[in-house]
Order: C-alpha cells, then structure tokens, then sequence
C-alpha cells in the first residue's frame, strides 16, 4: 500500500505536485493518468525518495521507502530505462542490484527468463533496444519479489506482444494481493489493465475512482431511448429533463446525460411509455479522461473551432 | 510471474551496498583500461627516470659525486604523474553515474545516501592502496633495471616506499571521489582534483615567499609530495599525512552532505 499525505513539490515558483492525498491499495491495479508535465514521474520519485517533497509525506506501508532496510524487496519499480550504465552487461548491472539487497544471484537469471531476456544477458544494457531496456527494467522491478510494484510507462517501445505480456503482468501481480501502481498515456491499454485510475492535472489530483466509474461520470455516457409515439415522446423528455444533466433529441431519438439506462427505463414504465430501444452508449475511456484534463493541460493547443 | 518466496540475505544495507559497488567496479570496462594506462604509464616514467639517473651519474658536473639510488625513489617520483590516471579511476566510480544516469537506479537500491557514499569509498580503500603499491613497484622495478648500476635494491626501504605511495594513492583518490560528488561531472572533477593535486602545489612549492610554500603544504597534492620525500619543512611527514587524511575525509563528508540534499 501506498500513502501520500499532502504530498507537494515545488520548485522555484512552480508547484509540480501540489498536497495530493491519494492511497494505493494492494489487490489492483491502480493507472495512473494525467497530461505531460501533471506531475505523476514527480510523483513516483518522491515515493521512492530520489526527490524529497516540499511538504507532505509518501509512505510505502506506513514508512518512507528509504527507512525500509531492504527496499528493492517491499517496491520494484521501474522509472527509468535509461538509468543504467550502458556498457554493463544486463545481468552484471541485476547482479549489482540483487547484491545491493542481499538478494540472492540466482534470482537475476529467473527474472531474466520471466522477462524474456534470457538470451542476451550477456550483451551490453547500452546496445539493447528501447523494448528490451523497458523488459530489462521491469526484470529490476520484480528482482526483489516485491508487494509494491510501480511502473512509469512500462508499454513505452514494446510491440504489441510485448504491450500484451505488460497487461497480463500488471494483471497477475495485483491477483497475487500486490500494490501495481502504472503510469500511462496509452488510453486503451490503461481501460484494459487498470481497475482503479488516479487522475492528476497540474499537480493536483483530479479523480481518484473505479475505471467504470470514470467512464460513466463522462458527459460521453449516454442513454438513449426510441419512442414511436410523439406525445409519449414529449412526456418522457419533460419528465427526464427535470433530473438529467441534459436530454437532446438526436434522430428522433432521446438522448440522456448524467441518469443511467435503468432509472430511464423505470421512469418509461411508470409513465406507461412504449418504447422500442434503450441503450447506454458508454464513453470511452479516452474520451472521460479528456473531458476530466481538458482544463489542466499544460501544453494545449487552441483547437480552432 | 514465480511466486517463489526469496530468502533474502541478512547483511546491513551498507555491507550490501559495497557488495554492490565492488561489482559495479569490475563489472565495466573502463576501469580495467584505466589501470592498463596507468601501468604502461609507470614503466615508461620508471624507465625515464633510471636512464636519467644513470645518465646524470655518469655525466656529473665539476664537484658532484655519483650516488646510487634507492629504486623506490622512481616509484615516488612516477607517482606525481601516475596519481592524475588514479584520481581519475577513484572519481569515475561516481562521475560515470551522473554522465549514464545509473545514480538514479543506485539510490532507488540504495536510498540511503550516506551508505552510497560510504560504500564507494569503502570500495576504493583497498583498491586504491594496492593500486598505488603496484604502480610504485612497477615503476621502481623498470627504474631500478634501467638505472643499471646505480640503482640500490634495498627491501627495506623499497617497501617503505612502497607502503607511502600505496597511502598516499589512497587519500588523493578519497578526495578525488569526495569532490566528484559535488561536481558531478567528470572533466569538472578531473580539472579540480589535477589543479589541487598537481598543479597548484607545483607552482606555489618553487615560489621562496614562505607564505605559498605553507600554502602548498596545506594543500593535497603538497602535503603528498612532502610524505613522500619525506620533507620536514615546513610540516613533519606526521603531520603532511594527516592533513591528507583530512582532505579525503573533508571531501567525503561534503560530497556526503551535498548528496543528502540534492535531488537525483
């Protein structure tokens, strides 16, 4: 479990995190979303202890990642693929790092093999591919068969099968009870591997709530209703208009915003209305997560209209 | 994803965490290559100096009297030179983390700093002394077969000798490292660590003005030049390596403190 209390970082005059309070639980898989420059990579850093906070505490089962006196075995994490000597040898740089947590050796060649880089341990970190430096990196982040696992952009370089075996990866090890804390842009891929989202824009946090949730709190989640009769039509869209956030008529169609499928139907069946559809046309993830930043992105661009 | 429960060893995170330096150490290139330099560079320096000694002997102006020399003499002198390529192995253990990025992943495995600091020099100790050792025996040995006749091979003082540069490389690459945590970067450190070692002390040693001769003997690089002629003035060999030993630790201390504070 993770536990940030009003964790800030400032830098100069810009405040990158700004007192987030956030709890990662074990058991899921929580993404971890927001536009560049949000302050999630900060985020991550201030939990492991490379950056110390302005203000406010990270705390990695109820310590600091540093107090914990083998800390690659309580948080495997992947930040940075990059940060590594690129003339050692992959798994001299995973011996180095199994023996800095008296980690025994043999398990450098089992996370190898987990993560598909068996056969080139041998050859130097530097030569590797961006997709086998992320693989090499997520090798590190299990090395220590950790309860906290945080990945920053894990899918960045791989290929689509190697993006499958991230998903089925984050999945298995929050099914094991593990913490899986992910950051991500990939839409899709975080619909599709996270259970809970963390959503943070300009240093402040935007959403903390279940993938489902977010998607139906989208103004995109809509249910729309086809009435053959024009004055049942009528009272159904009045009746509805006095709880939805909005009801537009879209091909003679009723189109609701902000009530679910079940309350229109109940409604259509207390009013004696005749209906001959009713489907909940659910947003995207990517379309809910545009809707929640579309005012904290740091880098926008004035769309002309 | 193995669920194998690991049976995790029990050493303190500072004993891990020089495990983890000695084979982040040999487990790269460069510092192999570095003491290749250093060893071709000791015999050439050793070799210079035997032929010059035997040259000088044998070519003596009007009321000069030939004298044989003691072979770890040509170690001591080589040292001058060689302790620049040492400097540098001591200070890339921590530059070369800084140029690659890989400081960022030794402090995620090591996050408390002081141990990361400690762990390299506890590292280097050895290391050093005994690079320092060889150099001097190797530069003494080509000196004293060069030299020819006017080379004395007496153990004794040789291992005297010996023992003196193996210190002194260990407490000029100390403070090589000590710095390089400050300035990160490695042709920073390096100007840093050659100018007070080397330069600095040089120029200020020839000065007659008794002010700078102090001045280079405060100095690392004076008071190592001193222990290891074993000059008496203006400090006793005594106390020139105890203000070496306060330069290495000074400078580990301050490079400890600037790491504690910094963001990686």
């Amino acid at each position: 479990m993770i536990t940030l209390e009003g964790l800030t970082k400032r830098y100069g005059g810009t405040t990158a995190v700004d007192s987030l309070d956030l709890t990662i639980s074990p058991g899921r898989v929580t993404g971890f979303l927001g536009p560049n420059g949000a302050g999630k990579s900060t985020t991550m850093r201030m939990i492991l202890g490379l950056d110390s906070p302005s203000a406010g505490t990270a705390l990695v089962d109820g310590r600091p990642y540093a107090d914990w006196p083998r800390p690659l075995t309580k948080v495997g994490a992947l930040l940075d693929a990059k940060a590594l000597h690129p003339r050692r040898s992959a798994r001299d740089h995973l011996v180095a790092m199994a023996r800095s947590n008296g980690v025994p050796v043999t398990r450098v060649d089992e996370v190898l093999s987990i993560v598909g880089l068996d056969t080139v341990t041998g050859k130097r970190a530097g030569q590797f591919s961006l997709g086998m430096g992320q693989r090499l990196g997520i090798a590190g982040a299990l090395l220590g068969d950790p309860e906290v696992l945080m990945f920053d952009e894990p899918v960045n370089g791989l290929d689509p099968d190697g993006v499958r075996w991230v998903r089925e990866l984050m999945r298995s090890l929050a099914a094991e009870g593990r913490t899986v804390f992910v950051s991500s842009h990939l839409m899709s891929e975080m619909q599709l591997t996270a259970d809970q989202l963390v959503v943070i824009g300009r240093g402040r946090l935007i959403a903390d709530a279940a993938v489902g949730d977010v998607i139906a709190g989208s103004s995109r989640t809509t249910v729309a209703v086809r009435i053959p009769d024009r004055t049942q039509f009528a009272v159904l869209r009045d009746r509805l208009a006095a709880e939805a956030e909005r009801v537009d008529v879209v091909q003679e169609r009723l189109v609701v915003t902000g009530v679910p499928a079940e309350r229109v139907g109940d409604l259509a069946y207390e009013l004696g209305v005749r209906l001959h559809e009713l489907v909940t046309e659910r947003a995207s993830l990517e379309e809910a997560y545009m809707e929640l930043t579309a005012d904290s992105v740091e880098y926008g661009v004035a769309v002309a209209s | 994803m193995s669920t194998a429960i690991l049976t995790v060893g029990t050493g303190s995170g500072l004993s891990n965490a020089v495990r983890s330096e000695w084979t982040k150490l040999w487990s790269v290139r460069s510092s192999w290559l570095n003491i290749v330099g250093a060893a071709v560079l000791s015999i050439l320096l050793g070799m210079q100096y035997g032929w010059g000694l035997a040259y000088d002997n044998t070519h003596l102006e009007p009321g000069a009297v030939a004298e044989q020399q003691p072979i770890g003499q040509f170690g001591v002198s080589a040292m001058l030179i060689v302790q620049v390529v040492i400097a540098a192995f001591a200070l890339l253990t921590v530059t070369s983390e800084y140029a690659t990025g890989s400081i960022r992943s030794t402090l995620q495995w090591t996050p408390v700093r002081r141990d990361v600091v400690l762990a390299k020099a506890a590292v280097l100790v050895p290391v050093l002394f005994v690079y320092g050792v060889a150099m001097a025996a190797i530069a003494s040995v080509a000196g004293g077969l060069t030299a020819g006749s006017w080379a004395d091979w007496d153990a004794t003082d040789l291992v005297v000798d010996l023992l003196s540069v193996g210190f002194y490389a260990t407490a000029a690459g100390l403070f090589s490292a000590g710095i390089a945590w400050v300035v990160r970067s490695t042709a920073g450190t390096l100007t840093v660590a050659f100018l007070l070692l080397l330069v600095v002390p040089l120029m200020l040693g020839q000065a007659s003005l008794r002010a700078l001769v102090w001045t280079a003997a405060l100095l690392p690089g004076g008071a190592g030049q001193n222990f290891l002629t074993g000059a008496t003035d203006p400090l006793s060999p005594t106390l020139s390596a105890a203000i070496l030993i306060a330069w290495a630790g000074g400078a580990l201390v301050f490079g400890a403190s600037i790491l504690k504070r910094r963001d990686a």
